[in-house]
């Protein structure tokens, strides 16, 4: 198992959780117009 | 031996579990997308001059053509292997955007429809099904939170690609342009790279000499229970679960498809930008059910989870419709539960499936089952805007516009608890078959 491998697999995790959390704020912060 | 085929795809011994779900995530961010069509909906109609339904025709055709590519697909694509489906799913879903590109760039309707609704449903169709299957090789001892985890990825879809495409079409907007041709090209881009770094990471596990073992010790990779799709078609919890599915399915699009409007008839003093606040926290319920309900079900068992999605969303529909208008707290967490329902059973389906039918051929049976999603992407918009449409009509309005099509899914669900009964009780009989 080389460790490019690996760094790209947690690399993609990194970006994945960002993305998401990009996603949830932005979502949220439309959201909160409802109260 | 070429880069894409399956062996090329196996994880090297040691390899740890944790690398592969990245991968489904991501592919499923990317073709999760589909879901945030809405925001280019308007743009749309204003380019081509074109109605709300004729616009609407291109999601409905992505969907439907999902759907269709799972089902008839399936066995060819589970002969792909992972990597090579999310490889053929990066080119339809990158090259469906940029047909549509081409097809807003030339002002031409049809090549928008052929772009994003049939090529690009093709790439959701090849795309939808590997990850899922692949998490839940690498989580037998977990299958609900491996499926909850790839389609959570489906649900966030949405929630990254609706302010992403809003600030898109904003910054590539311009006296002589409106942007949609630059922002799907954006989004290509940006999908090609997010799908084709998953395919690069995805990994099967090796069966036997080290690949995973589920809780009781067996090696990944089949089981003397694993049921043929087409003896699994033939069987009744099959078409019960189907039914079940389908209604679930539909009760949740009953609420989606017309979320804002239909809170703004029940709370008329509510604002435009109350309403998508609205949609925004159903969108959130969405992606919350599609992680929280499948991994609850790993422990409270897959029967137990869809009972609770059935009763419950019958009770939800009920309620909605007796009081759904006397307090806007109660409303809207109604409608979220069940939105998470909705949620939950597009990732506990997959697990169920392996429970009833083993994992072999697990891929290819939910292929099968999802035209389901197809059925009701048409029959859910048909049964509330078709009974909205006809009260409306009749002069009708407010909460009372919508309560006939509430009890009609009320009913949909009571009949879905007596078939998600029989599933319970055939399943037993059908394992020792």
């Amino acid at each position: 198992m080389s460790r490019w491998m690996v760094a790209r697999a947690v690399g993609l995790w990194v970006v994945v959780v960002v993305a998401l959390g990009y996603g949830i704020t932005m979502t949220v912060i439309k959201a909160s117009a409802l109260f | 031996m070429s880069i894409l085929a399956p062996a090329r795809a196996i994880a090297p011994p040691g390899y740890s579990r944790w690398l592969v779900p990245p991968a489904a995530i991501a592919l499923h961010l990317a073709i999760g997308q589909v879901y945030a069509f809405s925001v280019l909906k308007g743009p749309l109609q204003e380019h081509f001059g074109a109605s709300h339904t004729a616009i609407g025709w291109i999601f409905s055709l992505a969907i439907v053509v999902l759907g269709l590519t799972a089902a008839f697909g399936g066995p060819l694509i589970a002969r792909f292997g992972p990597r090579k489906a999310m490889v053929v799913s990066a080119v339809f879903w990158v090259s469906g955007y940029l047909v549509a590109a081409a097809g807003v760039a030339l002002d031409q309707l049809w090549i928008v429809y052929l772009g994003y609704g049939l090529i690009g449903g093709i790439g959701l169709g090849v795309g939808y099904v590997a990850p899922v299957a692949t998490l839940m090789r690498w989580f037998p001892d977990k299958p609900g939170l491996a499926t909850g985890m790839a389609v959570m990825g489906f649900g966030g879809g949405a929630l990254l690609a609706s302010p992403l495409a809003t600030a898109m079409l904003a910054s590539f907007s311009s006296p002589t342009s409106d942007g949609i041709a630059a922002t799907f090209v954006a989004l290509a881009a940006l999908n090609a790279v997010l799908m084709l770094w998953a395919a690069s990471v995805v990994r099967e596990p090796a069966a036997g000499d080290g690949g995973e073992v589920d809780s009781h010790g067996s090696p990944v990779g089949g089981s003397d229970a694993d049921v043929q799709p087409r003896a699994a078609v033939r069987r009744p919890t099959f078409w019960l679960l189907w039914f079940v599915f389908f209604v679930n399915i539909t009760a949740g699009i009953g609420i989606l498809e017309t979320a804002s409007p239909m809170i703004q008839a029940f709370f008329p003093q509510l604002t435009a930008a109350a309403a998508a606040g609205f949609v925004g926290l159903l969108s959130l319920g969405n992606m919350a059910g599609r992680f929280g309900w499948s991994t609850l079900s790993d422990t409270i068992g897959r029967p137990a989870t869809l009972t609770g999605f059935v009763v419950g969303g019958a009770a939800v529909y009920v309620t909605l419709a007796l009081t759904g208008s006397a307090a806007i707290g109660v409303f809207v967490a109604l409608a979220v539960l069940q939105i998470s329902f909705y949620g939950g059973g597009f990732s506990t389906m997959p697990a169920y499936l392996k429970d009833l039918y083993g994992q072999r051929h697990v891929g290819v049976i939910l292929g099968i089952i999802l035209t389901a999603w197809s059925a009701a992407g048409v029959a859910g918009p048909l049964i509330v805007n078709g009974i909205v449409d006809a009260r409306e009509r009749a002069g009708i309005e407010g909460a009372a516009l919508y309560q006939p099509a509430l009890w009609v899914i009320a009913s949909l669900l009571a009949v879905a608890i007596v078939a998600n009964a029989g599933i319970i009780a055939l399943r037993r009989r059908e394992a020792t078959r």
